[in-house]
């Protein structure tokens, strides 16, 4: 012990005597430990541990899967059927069904959609994380008659009440009701990102609606999510959970596919998904960035230890073994891996708060806290002796392997030793070159799929199209004609918002909502289903989403007045079903149609127009990935007065940015009618009512990260092999002065020292 | 330990050869020695005769082609590097020419430096060790100097205490004086001679003939063999003419 102590005070000793070395090592060696960490703690706090619900590494997804169509099936389920799986299996220590429950929050003379979650009795019990203030619910709050009660996330307490711990007892109007805080949750705590978090009893009467129809009351599905038992697989609680299913098939034979299996995901897994991989993609280009780092201080020793061959020689001769000696070398890599941790940790402490500025925040679960918690400096901590020996094992050995006598009689440096030395430097360095090569290229290879992705043609130019949604108060606006009259007020008042372009009414948000199904061409029979998406939409949509007219006419005033069987059909739907037939005058029946409630059904449309191709999206795996125009899906528009069906959607053209106007679009829906509710996208994390900011999130986000960070990657590992690169000309010129000095006095000129000296750096 | 007049190093037809691409060099050829304990052995001769070849193989930095090597009546010139490290640490002290203090450690922390090689020795023996022979050689009053706040005749004063500080068996100087003016010198040798006095075993190697004279014994060295005196000025006599 006192001589690790000898060892290590020696070695702080000879870091103070070169400032210059240790700072520069110390400098690598933080730059390639911080970033492992940054990207450590991402993996395990946003990937591996991001949950702090209880038992969070078993809780399990429970989904039907369709064998037919893999990849389509449903992870929602009616609450008895969850109730049932939560009966009748042997397989979970609990099962929770919760739903997304949008409700109208109304107060201070305003109203406004807030995302709330309805969860059964056992939720409290089932996460595992007590309130921060109050208290959360239980069966006697769901009981029929009970007090009606909410309970607060944590960002919803501090952004309607300012953190007000005297909150709890008072009322919301929620949906016309009011409800009683009985509680705010931890900040961590961000079950399905919702604001608020209510009550719902498992033996609640089903709610009587059509499969279109949104009703805000209660939740109509339910996620079924479970806590594994610690003896059971996924495999065997798919197992357990199908032999339920098939019998809730029977109940429920519209919900289910014909051939169907359970399938049982891990949380994580289900919510990181795809991005998991390109994460420890990350994770592995930082590693090669720490062997850079670590090859570069390496390579530093390695000079210093060169310096240094009389005294190790002179300590082998009063009688240090070479374990001592090695040991003690290790130890000034042991100093500068541990200053090169702390200062690592402060880079990644810095680092990680920009990091969080990224698009990351909105790709990892809300849950994930991504912070340099105890874990993570533990591995900063083991990095950091990982980087001792991959540091200083290579110089200590080459050190302790020369001649004591040569050593000894040596002035210092040991030429010989040292030319040996330069040559396993100049290894290193290509090492680090040829490394730093590789990053470059990932990070090339990713950058071009990003900048790829954000150039495809969507046929629209997003970044100046305002979009939100419309919610309409509960049995109110249910006929074509009540949302006939409301649209025909509204659109052409903002029309007239100064900044706006066009306007127009549509079903859901542009690119993301439209619904799909098989088409009824007469005199096109067909036998597999010709998938194609309907859009109901005013006048204004050619316009304000940048539709060009190719063949034909678009649908006009008249046509949405008088609800008009006209439709207006794509491009690719004209070239697809009628090939080189013109399309105009032709009957088409959408049959998605005749699903939806509030709808004529077996409506046949007469082809007016025919428009460019645009947008259309397509999920690959979990990631939602935009097709190019020239590929989009065969699409319809109609008129929306059509039918009266659900909510509706707004987009408007603008020339200013589409945030500055949602208080105009507010105050007009305000005073059509105070119940009406215009609500911001809540897809990719978008906080604005920019359909840019809505694919900045849910499309680009993950692939704008993954190109930020292997760039960053990249070119932290080309300037550290640079760095190390300029270190070994520098010592190679300095092992020559004598022999440059002597060609000099030879008449060799400065060019031909210059090229001798570029020669050995090129080789 | 070996008693006073027993031989402490045995040494049998040593010979020593370095091989440097494809020319064979050999620096001993098959020399015996004795050095007894408590002698104060010199050993000269001309540059390149092998003299510092052979006191490095009596100090085990290096091993012998061919021959014998006892130490304290064990046989020490097949030892592997760990066990010739504590032999030297236990039974050596080395005296150099260049005096080789470590430049970053202080005067107490170079002498105390080759104690910090032994395994579970208390950090007050350590300590009463140090001061010993600081005190020894007259340097107590600078133990928190760096050796280059020192003139060379204390430097080597401060090498020598280093070497004192383990108790070995025997001293090995090479070329103690080289580095210094005549005075410091002959205080060196002044001091080894003290040294010698109480007890010290001490070989020497020097080429100067005034400090020759202060050993007990002289041993003179020609083309990697051990010769009388008078052999060595004919010897040396052919190769001046």
């Amino acid at each position: 012990m006192t001589g690790l102590l000898h060892d290590l005070r020696f070695a702080f000793r000879q870091l103070r005597k070169s400032p210059g070395f240790a700072a520069v090592a110390i400098l690598t060696l933080a730059l390639g430990i911080g970033a492992s960490t940054i990207i450590f703690s991402v993996v395990y706090n946003g990937v591996l541990h991001p949950f702090p619900y209880r038992s969070a590494e078993r809780l399990t997804v429970i989904s039907v899967e369709d064998v037919q169509q893999p990849g389509r099936g449903h992870g929602m389920y009616h609450l008895d059927e969850v109730a049932a799986m939560r009966k009748g299996n042997h397989t979970f220590e609990d099962i929770l069904a919760y739903g997304l429950w949008y409700v109208v929050y109304a107060h201070a003379n305003t109203t406004e959609m807030v995302k709330g979650v309805g969860a059964t009795p056992n939720a409290m019990e089932f996460w595992g994380v007590p309130p921060l203030l109050g208290r959360g619910f239980g069966e006697q709050d769901a009981q029929s008659g009970a007090p009606l009660v909410v309970l607060l996330n944590y960002r919803f307490w501090n952004r309607e009440f300012h953190g007000d711990p005297g909150i709890l007892g008072a009322t919301m109007m929620l949906n016309g009701k009011a409800r009683t805080i009985i509680g705010v949750m931890p900040p961590r705590f961000q079950a399905v990102g919702a604001d608020l978090y209510m009550p719902v009893s498992w033996t609640r009467p089903e709610p009587v609606r059509g499969k279109f129809e949104w009703d805000v009351d209660d939740p109509l599905f339910f996620w079924a999510t479970g806590i594994l038992k610690r003896d059971a697989s996924l495999g065997t609680a798919a197992a357990d959970i199908d032999v339920i299913a098939r019998q809730l098939a029977l109940v429920h034979p519209d919900d289910y596919p014909k051939s169907f299996r359970v399938t049982a995901r891990w949380l994580n897994d289900v919510v990181v998904s795809d991005f998991k991989r390109t994460l420890f993609l990350l994770f592995a280009a930082v590693a090669l960035l720490l062997f850079i780092s670590c090859s570069n201080v390496a390579g530093l020793l390695l000079a210093q230890a060169s310096a240094r061959t009389k005294e190790i020689a002179l300590r082998a001769a009063l009688g240090a073994g070479r374990l001592r000696l090695i040991r003690q070398l290790l130890s000034e890599s042991l100093v500068l891996a541990g200053a090169g941790c702390v200062a690592g940790c402060l880079f990644a402490y810095a680092g990680l708060k920009g990091v969080m500025l990224t698009q990351l925040a909105t790709i990892m679960p809300m849950e994930a806290a991504i912070s340099l918690n105890r874990p993570v400096l533990f591995f900063a901590v083991g990095i950091s002796l990982v980087a001792t020996l991959l540091c200083g094992l290579a110089p200590a050995l080459h050190a302790v392997r020369g001649d004591l006598q040569k050593g000894l009689a040596s002035t210092g440096v040991n030429v010989d030793a040292a030319f040996q030395h330069s040559r396993f430097r100049s290894g290193l360095v290509i090492g680090q070159v040829a490394l730093s090569l590789l990053l470059l290229t990932c990070a090339g290879l990713v950058t071009r799929s990003f900048f790829s992705l954000t150039h495809v043609d969507l046929g629209i130019q997003p970044e100046n199209i305002f979009t939100a949604e419309i919610h309409f108060p509960k049995g109110r606006y249910t006929k074509a004609e009540e949302k006939s009259a409301f649209f025909g007020r509204l659109l052409p008042q903002l029309d007239s918002v100064p900044g706006v372009v066009s306007a127009t009414e549509m079903i859901g948000m542009p690119l993301f909502f439209a619904p799909r199904g098989d088409v009824t061409i007469p005199g096109k029979p067909h036998r597999e289903a010709w998938e194609t998406r309907v859009e109901l939409c005013s006048e204004g949509y050619f316009q304000t989403l940048g539709l060009h007219l190719l063949h034909g006419r678009l649908l006009t005033d008249n046509d949405i007045f008088s609800a008009r069987r006209v439709v207006v059909v794509n491009e690719n739907l004209a070239r697809k079903y009628f090939g080189g037939e013109d399309p105009i005058g032709r009957q088409i029946k959408f049959n998605v149609l005749d699903e939806i409630p509030e709808t004529p059904h077996d409506a046949y449309f007469e082809i007016v127009g025919v428009v460019s191709n645009a947008r259309n999206y397509a999920p690959e795996g979990d990631t939602i990935v935009l097709k190019a125009a020239e590929v989009a899906d065969p699409e319809g528009f109609l008129p929306y007065s059509f039918s009266g069906f659900g909510d509706r959607a707004i987009a408007m053209h603008t020339h200013t940015p589409p945030v500055s106007l949602v208080n105009n679009v507010r105050q007009i829906i305000w005073s059509l009618d105070h119940d009406v509710v215009l609500v911001a996208p809540d897809l990719g994390g978008a906080t604005g009512f920019s359909l840019a900011d809505v694919l900045g999130g849910l499309v680009y986000g993950k692939p704008k990260f993954s190109a930020i960070a292997f760039a960053s990657c990249a070119g932290l590992g080309f300037a550290l092999a640079l760095v190390g690169l300029f270190s070994v000309m520098t010592y190679i010129v300095s092992l020559q002065t004598h022999y440059i000095g002597v060609r000099l006095a030879l008449g060799a000129p400065q060019l031909a020292i210059l090229r001798m000296m570029l020669k050995r750096a090129w080789c | 330990m070996t008693e006073a007049g027993q031989p402490l190093i045995q040494i049998q037809d040593l010979t020593k050869v370095f091989y440097t691409d494809e020319i064979e060099t050999h620096a001993l050829s098959g020399v015996h020695l004795s050095i007894n304990k408590g002698e104060y052995l010199a050993m000269s001769g001309p540059s390149g005769c092998g003299k510092s070849t052979l006191l490095s193989i009596i100090g085990l930095l290096d091993t012998p082609t061919n021959g014998r090597y006892f130490l304290n009546g064990k046989t020490v010139e097949n030892l592997d590097f760990a066990e010739r490290s504590r032999i030297r640490n236990q039974e050596i002290g080395f005296i150099f020419q260049s005096f080789n203090l470590i430049g970053d450690l202080t005067v107490y922390e170079n002498v105390e430096l080759p104690l910090t090689y032994r395994q579970k020795m208390p950090a007050a023996d350590r300590k009463a060790r140090v001061m010993e022979a600081l005190e020894r050689v007259g340097m107590a009053h600078r133990i928190r100097h760096y050796p280059s706040q020192l003139s060379g005749g204390q430097q080597q004063r401060v090498a020598v205490a280093r070497a004192l500080g383990g108790k070995p068996s025997i001293l090995l100087a090479d070329e103690p004086t080289g580095n210094l003016d005549s005075r410091n010198g002959e205080a060196v040798m002044e001091l080894l001679q003290n040294l010698h006095r109480e007890g010290a075993t001490i070989c020497m190697v020097t080429h100067d003939p005034r400090f020759a004279r202060h050993a007990q014994r002289e041993v003179h060295l020609f083309d990697g063999k051990v010769v009388a005196e008078e052999e060595l000025k004919k010897l040396m006599q052919e190769t001046n003419a």
